[in-house]
């Protein structure tokens, strides 16, 4: 026997407690060796039995077939007594009679070779040695169960062993057991603990140590419509906890995502608060339409991040996400094969996020508070050229395109202060941004009815020069569990509402960092902002800041599960969910952001977005075991329903800032009116089945039929489904013989058809829409061409995957091999525009293949009481491919796609340097003409393939880190990609009124030069159309290979002994950052994720807060 | 045993319910009704109101997008493209100053020109193809509908063929036939467009649809008739279909030039009205600067303001200036037909699409092809002297051919790329453009090039040569 626990004194408090606990000691010592004397030729025969809900008298019979002692005792007396339980190896006949007579109404004494039975005397007899007693009086033990870093271990189970006799721990870790006798041992469980004895040896009060279970294995995977194990699962699943999630000072749950699962490729548009991510699992299997994953949170479908919930385009397209508060999340898993996603049917083809939000757990209550405050700061730096740089730079342009510099086209140099220098980079993208937070979290209730309520207030500012910009957030949710006594009925709701209020200027300030350096000044002598200097205007970026674009966004999700156990094999379920989330939007462009030479008035937009989404999905689950193993099996259905209502008001011509949203005050012609519908209806019938040998070969087979409104009259249903297979090896006796270093090995695989659904509403009618009213007098316009005839794009899913475990399943390694291969592509086909529309949706023979490799490592590399070290590691590799496209040549893709190639191959001229006589950039003539011509339909002419903006590989790796009351996270991010070249890949051409890189310093100036970049220009000469060339060739792709120091999180937690003098149960100071480091090599721009001249870049966040528990 | 059979009994329920629900229930359930925002075709043509909705949006699309052809783009670009107009400040529209469209620059062609003229032909196709079918549509609001989609498609294919040359020609809805349908020969698209107009002619009346002239009457028709026959050197055709209008009696010149592009305008034959409240014409908000310290985008060449005649009042009432950079700058003249720049002014122009003084001018030239010279000197007078200008003294048919296009020039300038069609139909252009812009013209740049994008998306379509 493995005893492993720990028996300390240390519980006991004050000299005077610990000076009894000896006296008790010693006492206990003494009375269990008399015991153990008297009882050598009696009762200490060694007994081992099993029983369930027995009869005494089938007992007596066992113990007399075992130890041949007579039970004496009349059937009458047995008849009061009640069934006992009783599972014991190896125990003394004395401690099972005493187990036995435990509780019952009913004394033993043994006389010569017969232990007599008779009814119990209401007499207290003293405790004294010697067996024979018939009642031991009972004892109560008091004992605590803590982990090994002191933390109480609540809900352990506490049991006698041999017994059902027993306990559980409360939420201190504390327990209260009444014991028959003082030598029993007790057994201390739990799912997250390793499970340990412990002889009483005669003590009343302890404390109990247990270790902390690394058991990965067993942690339960969400599949939507139900659970298993890692250990057990058939398909791919990738799960990220609260823990990593609540580590990262991220407002967005998707940015938690980033670099921590294999196969999931997560992009920030841009670093302005709320932004939008593009989330792409396993890569893009629809060439156009929706590759967004489906999103489930608690069961109930929320917005893809494809579905615009916003009418007014903006720089700022608010994530719908940004309303989910991650402090709210439990754990997301992401499902990626067709054993995992193939019972979501039509939507699970890109893979599901599951989202599933914090629960209330039984225990005693707790109150949670945790607050921070932090810095963001734009990562990367660009450098412009200064005034005397740029001023050269313009006038050799203009002196290479033999033009004479006038006022009209050279302003910049004639008419503008050229000793003016303003540094536009660091004055509009380099402050500081401000982020505050503040969590509060109350939980607790019983068994049978707890609770949890979190709240939540968020603020971020921006980096631009005004205060009046922010996004800010709001949310509470509460979640309430019950349970009926007799444990057949379970209900689980939460509810939880958020508002978000995101206020930023319609256009991003990054992009006016390229104004020249000596444009005229913000504000003129009199304060008020500058249009124009000497005549010339320049687009004041301070007037851009007054042109705000305010998204209030509101989401409430209400779900609730219910299940009754009808028998303890056969459990209903019903599930009810609903989402409402509602944008409003508000742009303003008042008067005084614009030239008031102009005579302006002002502009107002209000948008008015809303979606509503409710969820039936009733389930019947069903297990039994049937021969050595155990059938799992599961039906349920789905009905669905979305409803998307929007309306826009635009209102001009408004002559006073004050009546911006005084929409009222406006004649009736100034303001315009028109609104929007949709509705999306989803039905299905969806069905498990597993069969689990032995826990060693697993097949589960999973599918649906569903049914949307989203298709022409007869191409609304269809049929979907996968099997999954798995072989847990380690579990043959052979493989434990030959490789016994191997802890856990599985190897499974699946094979499954998913559908896309993912295009938008009603696009197979012939509908004619509302436009502009002439002579005041209805307009219509047909709304699209017309096909009513398409279907679901359907998706293959092909995985072969290897789960392995050493050292006890200290280190855990998953590889997966997938394939995906998306056929019947839904396209909103391109055609010539004298059809009259510029596109038709329709299915193409088209297939589109990803198929990649993924590593998933997790490892504790060290552990003891006091330090412990973790790492995980993750990799994918993946190719995206063209495989088929009839007819292409032929197409409107005929110069987009190129079978064989990736869906974002990116063609163009062979970009050779620059030609050191003309000092114009020159590319390679391929084909030998004579001339540089770009792809044809049928002909590749001068073109080449340069490459795929596709990562080739990515991934991330995190360690952990604690040591006592500290902990160090980090996570490295690595992308191996190609990305667009800011200087080649720039419209307007380098010379033009624009600052440039100065990057560009190093360019052709004359007849012989050797330089990367070629002559300035600023319109029409040949040079010019070079660049447009360049954009074009292989210099517009380089390497936008990164890593990145994505999160760091050190924390510190105070000490037991601090925290109770406080009485606090957790008190921890942190200091998180995100994108703190980020190395590129080659990447000369502002940020190789989002790759944008244009565009804000993520930001590198610091936060520092604390967390206190009461 | 109980117990299974009890589980086999609650399965068996259970999916029976399920089943039920899902599968009798569930072909309804996902049947949706559609949008409110939306009316189905099959509703649309079943009442007059909405189905007069539909060819109304045609007239609300032409004027509703700002940038493309029917609301301004035609005058501009062809103006840049002929020797109307040029860009003030350094521009990215070089390429149609100086006829150097290429296969780089040329996109704008697409959302400009192409794609808007085939989206309204598409609509007229449908209309016309509906309102056929229609048994519910009264048939005096049928005929009106049908005519004006005839004329409305007979003029965007008039300006296609003037743009690019030979265009597909499509009467049909169905993309599948349209999407790979070639480049039909300019001529066979003049008969389309002929037989349009005369079919609009039959079907509609004098009277307009609506109230004013927004909307297209029988002699719009005529009037875009003769401008047809005069292209395709039909005189007597040409003749007679001016004759029609001028004859009517429903239009006169207005004597204050002032008042010929008011909305009230009595010379208006057909006008676009403004769907936008905060500006009157588009193409008034496009020449007219925007503030009274702003350049004007473009400006009256120097040939074109040096064209007018001594004492003509069009060059008073229709071009202006400004000095630039004020004080010390040099003077900028442009066009000044719309003289009214947004900003919520009182709407009182509309944007003229068609008017009489065209139909006299036709009908001089086609009297002068004709050789009568009184005719056709009587018609050109009536014009002059309504500029200020004294009788013509051409007497000869080539005088007088010389003289109509000078009046032409200087009456229709920077309206709808009159002068630019009038230089191509005559021949003209490679002596007059070509000695103006000896270094960029090319014979080949008469026509613009077929958008290479359009090309990519339907190779039947061949380039133009030069391209």
């Amino acid at each position: 026997m493995q005893l492993t626990a720990k028996l300390s004194p240390a519980s006991c408090r004050g000299i005077l407690t610990q000076k009894l606990f000896r006296v008790m000691k010693i006492t206990a010592i003494f009375l269990l060796a008399a015991s153990l004397h008297l009882s050598a030729k009696t009762l200490g025969q060694q007994v081992t039995l099993s029983v369930k809900d027995a009869t005494l008298k089938t007992v007596f019979l066992e113990l007399n077939r075992q130890t041949g002692f007579n039970f004496l005792y009349s059937d009458e007396t047995l008849a009061k007594a009640s069934p006992v339980t009783i599972n014991v190896k190896d125990a003394s006949l004395e401690d099972v009679l005493t187990l036995c007579f435990y509780g019952q109404p009913l004394s033993y004494s043994v006389e010569n070779n017969s232990i007599v039975v008779k009814p119990k005397v209401k007499v207290i007899t003293p405790s004294s040695s010697g067996g024979g007693q018939g009642e031991v009086p009972p004892i109560d033990i008091h004992g605590r169960v803590v982990n090994e870093k002191g933390e109480p271990v609540a809900g352990a189970s506490i049991k006698i062993k041999g017994t059902e006799i027993g306990t559980s721990t409360n939420d201190n870790g504390e327990f209260t057991l009444n014991a028959p006798l003082s030598n029993i041992i007790l057994v201390i469980s739990s799912v997250n603990i390793e499970t340990v004895e412990v002889r009483l040896n005669g003590r009343t009060n302890l404390t109990i140590t247990v270790k902390t279970l690394i058991k990965l294995l067993d942690e339960i995977i969400a599949k939507g419509y139900y659970n298993t194990t890692k250990k057990l699962n058939t398909g791919t699943v990738s799960k990220v906890t609260a823990e990593e999630i609540g580590k990262q000072p991220v407002s967005n749950p998707l940015a938690a995502l980033q670099g921590r699962v294999s196969g999931l490729f997560i992009t920030q548009g841009t670093g302005l608060p709320g932004s939008n991510f593009s989330v792409l699992i396993r890569g893009k299997n629809s060439i156009q339409n929706g590759n967004s994953p489906l999103y489930m949170i608690d069961g109930v479908p929320f917005l893809s991040d494809a579905d615009r919930l916003t009418q007014i385009n903006s720089i700022n397209s608010n994530s719908p996400f940004n309303t989910i508060n991650p402090d709210d999340i439990e754990s997301i898993e992401v499902l990626k094969d067709a054993d995992a996603t193939a019972i979501y049917g039509s939507r699970g083809a890109n893979g599901v996020i599951l989202i599933t939000t914090k629960k209330g757990k039984p225990g005693k209550t707790n109150l949670e508070i945790s607050s921070y405050a932090g810095w963001g700061r734009v990562t990367q730096t660009l450098d412009f050229m200064n005034t005397q740089q740029y001023l050269q730079m313009r006038r050799e342009a203009l002196s290479n395109d033999g033009v004479i510099p006038t006022q009209s086209n050279g302003y910049d140099l004639l008419v503008w202060d050229t000793t003016r220098y303003t540094n536009w980079k660091k004055l509009l993208i380099g402050s500081t941004s401000h982020t505050n937070k503040i969590q509060l979290r109350l939980s607790g209730g019983n068994e049978n009815n707890n609770f949890s309520l979190g709240s939540n207030y968020y603020k971020e500012t921006t980096v631009f020069p005004s205060s009046d910009l922010f996004d800010k957030r709001l949310s509470s949710s509460l979640s309430v569990n019950h349970k009926s006594a007799n444990n057949k009925f379970n209900s689980a709701t939460t509810v939880s509402y958020t508002s978000e209020d995101n206020k930023m200027p319609q256009q991003d300030l990054t992009n006016s960092i390229k104004l020249s350096p000596n444009a005229p000044r913000i504000y003129d002598s009199l304060g008020k902002l500058n249009f124009r200097e000497g005549g010339f205007s320049f687009s004041n970026p301070y007037a851009v800041l007054l042109k705000t674009y305010e998204t209030v966004t509101n989401r409430l999700n209400a779900n609730a599960n219910l299940s009754y156990k009808i028998l303890p094999q056969l459990i209903a379920k019903m599930s009810f969910g609903y989402t409402t989330v509602s944008s409003d939007e508000t742009t303003l462009i008042p008067i005084a952001s614009k030239d008031p030479a102009t005579s302006p008035t002002g502009n107002t937009q209000i948008g008015k977005n809303s979606y509503k989404s409710w969820i039936i999905e009733p389930q019947l689950e069903y297990s039994t075991p049937i021969g050595k193993g155990k059938l799992q099996a599961l039906i349920g259905g789905t009905l669905q329903e979305n409803k998307n209502e929007s309306s826009l008001t635009l209102a001009f011509g408004i002559t006073n800032d004050a009546l911006l949203l005084n929409l009222g005050s406006l004649p009736q012609s100034n303001v315009i009116f028109s609104n929007a519908y949709s509705q999306y209806r989803y039905v299905g019938v969806y069905g498990r089945l597993n069969y689990n040998l032995e826990d060693k070969y697993i097949v589960n087979l999973t599918g649906r039929r569903d049914g949307s409104s989203r298709f022409g009259p007869s191409k609304q249903f269809a049929n979907f489904g996968a099997v999954g297979i798995g072989w847990i090896f380690s579990r043959e006796k052979f493989i434990q013989n030959t490789l016994p270093f191997l802890s856990f090995g599985k190897l499974r695989g699946s094979y499954g058809l998913t559908g896309n659904d993912k295009i938008g509403d009603y696009q197979y009618l012939d509908t004619w829409t509302a436009g502009s009213a002439y002579q005041n007098l209805t307009a219509l316009r047909p709304t699209r061409l017309f096909n009513s005839d398409y279907a679901w794009e359907a998706i293959q899913k092909m995985e072969v995957a290897i789960d392995l475990g050493f050292l006890h399943d200290r280190i855990l390694l998953a590889v997966n091999w997938f394939r995906n291969k998306s056929d019947n592509q839904l396209l909103r086909y391109n055609l010539p525009a004298q059809t009259g529309f510029p596109n038709i949706f329709r299915n193409f023979p088209g297939v589109v293949e990803n198929k990649g490799i993924e590593f998933e490592l997790n490892s504790v590399n060290f552990k003891n009481k006091s330090f412990e070290w973790k790492t995980s590691f993750n990799f994918t590799k993946a190719q995206n491919k063209l495989l088929a496209f009839p007819g292409l040549e032929s197409s409107s893709y005929a110069t987009s796609y190129l079978v064989g190639q990736s869906l974002n191959v990116f063609l163009g001229y062979h970009f050779v340097g620059v030609d050191p006589q003309t000092g114009v950039y020159k590319f390679e003539d391929i084909n030998r003409d004579g001339n540089i011509t770009p792809r044809g339909a049928t002909s590749m002419n001068d073109y080449i393939i340069v490459g795929t903006t596709d990562p080739k590989y990515y991934g991330g790796i995190q360690n952990s880190l604690k040591y006592k009351g500290w902990q160090l996270d980090f996570l490295f991010q690595y992308v191996k990609q190609l990305g667009r070249e800011p200087v080649y890949t720039n419209t307007n051409p380098p010379g033009g009124a624009e600052n440039v890189p100065i990057a560009l310093l190093n360019r052709w100036q004359k007849p012989g030069d050797i330089a990367p970049y070629q002559r300035l220009t600023q319109t029409g000469s040949p040079a010019y159309f070079a660049l447009q060339s360049a954009a074009k060739s292989s210099a517009a792709l380089i390497d936008a290979s990164y890593i990145r120091l994505k999160n760091l999180s050190v924390s510190y937690s105070l000490p037991n002994i601090v925290l109770q003098r406080f009485k606090v149960d957790n008190f921890k100071f942190f200091i998180e950052g995100q994108n703190l480091l980020t190395i590129s090599k080659y990447y000369k721009g502002l940020d190789p994720e989002n790759q944008s001249f244009a565009l804000l870049p993520p930001l590198r966040m610091l936060t520092t807060g604390i967390q206190i528990t009461f | 045993m109980r117990s299974v059979n009890n589980i086999a009994k609650y399965l068996v329920l259970t999916s029976i319910l399920i089943t039920c629900i899902l599968s009798g229930g569930c072909k309804k359930f996902v049947n949706v009704s559609p949008p409110f925002n939306q009316l189905p075709s099959k509703v649309v043509f079943t009442n007059d109101a909405t189905a007069s909705a539909t060819v109304n949006g045609i007239y609300s699309e032409m004027i509703n997008n700002s940038s493309q052809f029917t609301s301004g783009f035609t005058t501009l670009y062809s103006g840049l493209a002929a020797d109307e107009l040029y860009y003030y400040s350094s521009s990215t529209r070089d390429e149609f100053l100086n006829n150097q469209i290429t296969l780089v620059n040329h996109s704008n062609l697409t959302s400009w020109f192409w794609s808007p003229a085939y989206k309204y032909i598409y609509t007229a196709n449908l209309c016309i193809e509906e309102l056929n079918k229609s048994v519910n549509v009264s048939a005096s609001l049928k005929n009106t509908l049908t005519g004006e989609c005839k004329f409305l498609r007979a003029f965007c294919y008039f300006h296609l063929v003037n743009l690019f040359g030979d265009v597909p020609l499509e009467i049909t809805s169905n993309y599948q036939i349209n999407a790979t349908l070639p480049r039909t020969p300019v001529a066979t698209v003049y008969q389309q467009i002929i037989a349009d107009l005369k079919d609009a002619q039959n079907l509609l009346s004098n009277t307009y649809p609506t109230s004013e002239r927004v909307r297209v009457n029988k002699l719009a028709a005529a009037s875009l008739l003769a401008r047809v026959y005069l292209y395709n050197k039909e005189w007597v055709n040409a003749e007679s279909q001016a004759t029609s209008v001028i004859g009517s009696g429903i239009y006169s010149l207005e004597a204050n030039l002032n008042n010929v592009f008011l909305k009230a305008s009595n010379e208006a034959i057909w006008q676009l009205r403004t769907i936008s409240s905060s500006i009157n014409t588009v193409e008034g908000n496009l020449i007219l600067p925007a503030s009274s310290t702003s350049t004007p985008t473009f400006l009256l060449t120097n040939t074109l303001l040096n064209a007018f005649e001594a004492g003509d009042q069009r060059k008073i009432a229709w071009v202006t200036s400004r000095i630039f950079p004020f004080p010390t700058g040099t003077s900028l003249y442009y066009p000044y037909k719309y003289k009214i720049y947004g900003n919520n002014a009182p709407l009182t122009e509309y944007y003229v699409v068609l008017r009489l003084a065209e139909q006299y001018l036709i009908r001089a030239e086609a009297r002068a092809q004709q050789n009568n010279i009184v005719g056709s000197q009587a018609d050109l007078n009536i014009i002059r002297n309504r500029s200020g200008l004294g009788n013509t003294f051409a007497s000869t048919q080539t005088a007088l051919l010389s003289a109509i296009e000078q009046e032409r020039r200087v009456e229709l300038f920077a309206e709808w790329g009159n002068r630019w069609y009038d230089l191509k139909r005559t021949n003209r252009a490679d002596a007059i453009l070509g000695a103006l812009k000896p270094i960029t013209w090319q014979s080949t740049d008469t026509l613009f090039p077929i958008p290479q994008d359009q090309i990519d998306l339907n190779q039947a379509l061949l380039q133009n040569p030069g391209y």
